[in-house]
Formats: structure tokens, C-alpha cells, sequence
């Protein structure tokens, strides 16, 4: 019915709309036909538009009558969903390092942690991310991320299991996953995770890296996570608790995450509160903190906590993030030591170019013994970052990074990476 | 049937009155399903629904989005009026949601008016966006910030 009723119209309006014109036109015609024709770009594009819309309704109309007469499957209805059903993605980058220290060869861009103080050189294949995501019913879902990387000293590929999830989302007040999941601290470490592609820059910062590549925050937890939605009106406030192993701190370990076994009864408790206010489009801030007691390895009991805040700020063409986090141990028997950390990273869009700048800084206490003694991490460590994103096509981003770091006991280091990050 | 000759025909028409009627493009107007409680989402909420923030209607039914093709007018009035995006950030942003955990996948993917109104009218929770002059007696248009499309305050415009 619709499209007879249309296609009708049409046919009696055409005539009327083509000759209507030209009889009011015919005064202008024969003053002008001694001049040469002036054609207006603006107004044959907007012809061009309208012939596209006029294109567009007919190919309404058609489907409309396809539709009607069963022609054509209906391309509207969606089948009856059927579980499992599976997505996947894959995420990798190349990159290539050049720094006056040797460093770390991942994805990173400079994390040093110099077995020797002399520069290098080197092509390195970053992450190679598999992330899949099924549905298992309307209400559950299954994530994994299994990355496969070389270590950087042995040049040999190790397989991780990064996240593997099972979700329940039954309201957005009320969520649950179990599993191995990013700890929800801050914003970088969940926004952005193994995925190089969706960073803007080539790496993390430096403090915010894997727990097995010098990080000093327990960016994965091993156990529940509670999550939702607050009714506060314009504020749009989420919640966030999570309870899980925490990290053991043992130097005979390279990786902390405690997977299968936690060394202690303790349990790490994190708590996150995080407002997207509608007066802040695109933006959002929060606040968290963590605890957990660990068994360090050769260490006494040791109270962790760790707050935290945040901003971030992502526009048609800025890019704004800022996170603080103060890390507070307290050995049994000692004072506690703080370690304060921080990044403030800009980058402006234009067009298929972002650049970015950050600055990133953390002084773990020399007075810290999981520090000092079993992460080789104490001291000052700063530096400026400086970079170009350019996106090569849709799914493909190319980026070049200056690094300059400043460490504690060493001379500063420059560095520079090329990346070529993808999405498949 | 369209000729080539047709559309020469009313190209020439178009050129003679020189786009005199000062075709402003319409308004791009929020649909529903007729039977749905649904009549007015503010501007922010709306982003919500779009960008999967907001997953579900005050009475429970889980929102399912749609989106129509790419390079049509009423996906660009929809990327920049809901959503501020370009195209290549709104793949991002949907690929990257789907990162986290927030989503399953992009909103699907419609290729004309009358089969929007048709996924919106039979799938519980549709929810899409057709020009205001192809909103029929099949499906409910929602106001914006209490605006009805074709009010003059109505924030969601068609690029003329």
C-alpha cells in the first residue's frame, strides 16, 4: 500500500514538477541566451544531494514493495538469536626500537630495565592478541584473550592467558563476571589493555605495564568482579567491586598473578566509583582504592594499598588523560613507604593524524623492599614522550614515539619506536 | 521504472528553479515500536541508548539498536547528531566496547527506511532512526528533549 500510494504520487507530480519550472523559468531563459551558461558548484551539488535522496527513495520504495511481496528475505528481520554465538578479533603490532640503553622489546615503547647500560637497537614483533567474545545466552556471555609474546631475553614466544571471563549482565545496575579480568584501576588499564591498535600511543605508561614487564600496579585479578549502574540522574555514576588473590610478590616468579593459588588467605578487595556526567560529554573521572595483605617472598607481611584517580577526556578531536595513584606498603615491624604515580597525556586529531604528547612519573621508595629487593624497581623515573599517530587506514594505525626517561642510578636514556598496530 | 532520461529530466527542472524551496534536509526522527512506552528521550539519554551505555528501557526490554548503511544521510545526521562521531570512530568505539566487555557487537546494520520501520515494529526493543517524512502509522517517533521532529528546537537535523 505504501508504495502504490507513493509511486502514484510521483507519477502525477513529475510532469507538474518538470514543466512548472520551465514555464516560470521561460522569461529568464530568453534574457539569457546570449550569455554563456554560469554553473554554480553549490547549486549542482545540492542537486547532486537531492538526486541522492531521491535515489534513496526509491530504493525505500523497492524494499518496501520486496517486503510486500515477499520477494526478497526480509533483510529487517533479525533470525532468532542462537547461542553460542561466537565473535572474534585479532590485535598484533611490529615495531621497531632504537635507545641509547637496552630496554625491554614489547609493545611498551620504553620500559627500562637495563641488564646492561648500553643502547640497542631492534625489530620486535609486539603482542599477538586473539580476543574472542561468545554469547552464551541473552544474559551471559564468555570473554577470552590469550597473547602470545616473546620475551625479550630469550627471544622465545610464550602463550598467556590474559583474560578469560564468564558475564552475567542481568541489568545495568547489577553485572557480574568471574574469571581473570583487568582490575578496574583508573582508566588506562581497562580502556586500553593488549590492544596496541586502540592506544594512541605506542605503549602504556610505564608504571601501568603488565605485572610481569615492570609494572607496579596489579593491573589483572584473579576472581569476581561486581559492577553497575547507580540512579544519579545526570551524574551517571558506576560502581565497581572486585575481590580476587592479588599478586605474590616472589623473585623466583616472573609473573606475580597469582592464577591458580593464592600464597595467602588474604584476599584483594578494589573498590571504583566513576561518573560520566551528561554535562561532561565524553569525559568521565573516578576515584578507587585497592587492598590486599601479601607474603612477599623473603619479605615480613606486607599491607598494600593502593588510591587512585583519574580523568579522561576523548572529543571529535582531543584526547585528555590524566591518572594518579599513591601505592602505600606497610612491611610488619617497618614504617610505610609511599610510591607516587602519574601520567597527563594530549593529542589532538587532525584528520588522519593525532599528535600526542605524555608525561609520566613514579618515585618507588627506596625505603620498599618488594620494590627495592624482588622488583629491581626503586628509585625516580620520568621522562616526556612525544608522538604521531597517523591512521593508514581504517583498521591500521602507523606511530612513531620520542621517549626520554630519566631512572635513578642511570644516565638518561632516548628512545625511539615505530609501530605499525593493527586490527583483523 | 527510473530512467537515466527521468533523472536528466528533473535534474534540468531542479536547475531551472534554481533549488528555490530551500530544502533544509528534514529532521532525523527516533522510532520505536507503536505499542512501546517510550515517547521522550533527552539528548544524553539517547546517546546512552546509541552508544550502549544504557542497555535496557524503564520497563526492562533490552534495547536493540540499528543503524542504517554506511554512507547514507540518515547514518551521518545519526553519527553527528547522537553520537559525535566520525565513521572511523564510531568502528572504534564499537570494537573497542566490545574490548571491554560492553558489548556484543555493533548496532545492526538496516539499508532502507521501510525496512527500519519493519525491524523496529517487530523486534522487541528496536530501536532506529528514519527521516521524519518516512515515520508511517507502523511505528512511534519519540520526542527529544521534549521536541517532536519538525519543531524547530528538534536537535537531530538532516544535513540539508
Amino acid at each position: 500500500m505504501h508504495y502504490r500510494s507513493k509511486s502514484f504520487g510521483l507519477k502525477r507530480i513529475l510532469p507538474v514538477a518538470v514543466l512548472a519550472p520551465l514555464a516560470l523559468a521561460n522569461r529568464s531563459f530568453g534574457e539569457q541566451t546570449n550569455q554563456a551558461p554560469v554553473v554554480d558548484p553549490a547549486m549542482v551539488q545540492k542537486l547532486v544531494d537531492r538526486v541522492d535522496r531521491q535515489e534513496s527513495e526509491i530504493k525505500d520504495l523497492k524494499a518496501q514493495l520486496a517486503i510486500k511481496e515477499g520477494t526478497t528475505p526480509d533483510a529487517a528481520m533479525p533470525p532468532a538469536p542462537t547461542y553460542p554465538n561466537l565473535q572474534f578479533h585479532g590485535f598484533a603490532d611490529i615495531d621497531y626500537q632504537a635507545s641509547s640503553r637496552a630496554g625491554i622489546n614489547n609493545a611498551s615503547g620504553v620500559v627500562f630495565n637495563p641488564p646492561a647500560n648500553h643502547g640497542g637497537n631492534s625489530f620486535f614483533v609486539g603482542e599477538f592478541d586473539l580476543f574472542a567474545q561468545s554469547q552464551l545466552a541473552e544474559d551471559i556471555s564468555a570473554l577470552s584473550e590469550i597473547v602470545l609474546g616473546a620475551g625479550a631475553t630469550d627471544n622465545e614466544w610464550g602463550l598467556d592467558i590474559e583474560r578469560v571471563e564468564l558475564q552475567w549482565h542481568p541489568s545495568d545496575y547489577f553485572n557480574v563476571d568471574v574469571g581473570r579480568f583487568h582490575t578496574q584501576m583508573g582508566y588506562y588499564n581497562t580502556a586500553y589493555h593488549h590492544g596496541t591498535w586502540f592506544q594512541t600511543a605506542v605503549g602504556r605508561p610505564s608504571f601501568l605495564e603488565f605485572e610481569d614487564s615492570g609494572g607496579l600496579i596489579p593491573v589483572h585479578t584473579v576472581g569476581v568482579s561486581i559492577h553497575g549502574a547507580i540512579p544519579s540522574g545526570s551524574m551517571n555514576l558506576m560502581y565497581y567491586v572486585e575481590g580476587g588473590n592479588g599478586l605474590n610478590y616472589d623473585p623466583s616468579r616472573g609473573n606475580p598473578v597469582q592464577n591458580v593459588t593464592d600464597n595467602n588467605n588474604f584476599k584483594a578487595i578494589n573498590l571504583a566509583l566513576v561518573a560520566k556526567p551528561d554535562w561532561f560529554a565524553g569525559g568521565q573521572f573516578g576515584v578507587g582504592a585497592y587492598h590486599d595483605t601479601v607474603t612477599p617472598i623473603g619479605l615480613p607481611r606486607t599491607d598494600e594499598w593502593i588510591w587512585n584517580t583519574h580523568i579522561a577526556y576523548h572529543g571529535s578531536l582531543w584526547e585528555l588523560l590524566a591518572e594518579g595513584f599513591l601505592l602505600r606498603h606497610e612491611a610488619a615491624g617497618s614504617s610505610a613507604t609511599y610510591t607516587p604515580m602519574f601520567y597527563v597525556q594530549a593529542g589532538r586529531k587532525f584528520g588522519k593524524f593525532t599528535p600526542y604528547a605524555r608525561f609520566t612519573y613514579y618515585n618507588a621508595s627506596r625505603n620498599d623492599m618488594i620494590y627495592t629487593t624482588i622488583l629491581n624497581q626503586g628509585g625516580l623515573n620520568y621522562g616526556p614522550s612525544v608522538g604521531l599517530r597517523y591512521d593508514f587506514s581504517a583498521y591500521v594505525a602507523l606511530k612513531a614515539q620520542y621517549d626520554y626517561v630519566v631512572q635513578s642510578g642511570y644516565k638518561g636514556a632516548n628512545a625511539l619506536t615505530l609501530q605499525a598496530a593493527f586490527t583483523f | 521504472m527510473w530512467t537515466k532520461k527521468t533523472i536528466l529530466v528533473l535534474v534540468a527542472c531542479l536547475l531551472s528553479c534554481g533549488v528555490m524551496a530551500g530544502d533544509t534536509g528534514g529532521d532525523l526522527a527516533i522510532i520505536v515500536a507503536k505499542s512501546s512506552s517510550l515517547a521522550n528521550f533527552s539528548s544524553a539519554e539517547l546517546s546512552k541508548i546509541f552508544r550502549a551505555e544504557k542497555s535496557k528501557g524503564p520497563d526492562g526490554v533490552k534495547f536493540v539498536l540499528a543503524m542504517r548503511e554506511t554512507g547514507s544521510d540518515e547514518r551521518a545526521a545519526a553519527l553527528a547528531g547522537i553520537y559525535k562521531m566520525s565513521e572511523a570512530d564510531y568502528g572504534k568505539y564499537f570494537l573497542q566496547a566490545t574490548f571491554v566487555g560492553l558489548v556484543q557487537s555493533a548496532p545492526r546494520q538496516i539499508s532502507s527506511a521501510a525496512a527500519m520501520r519493519q525491524f523496529v515494529a517487530s523486534v522487541p526493543g528496536g530501536i532506529g532512526y528514519v527521516r521524519s517524512s518516512d515515520v508511517d502509522d507502523s511505528v512511534k517517533a519519540v520526542t527529544i528533549d521534549g521536541h517532536p521532529p519538525g519543531d524547530p528546537a528538534y536537535p537531530l537535523k538532516l544535513k540539508p
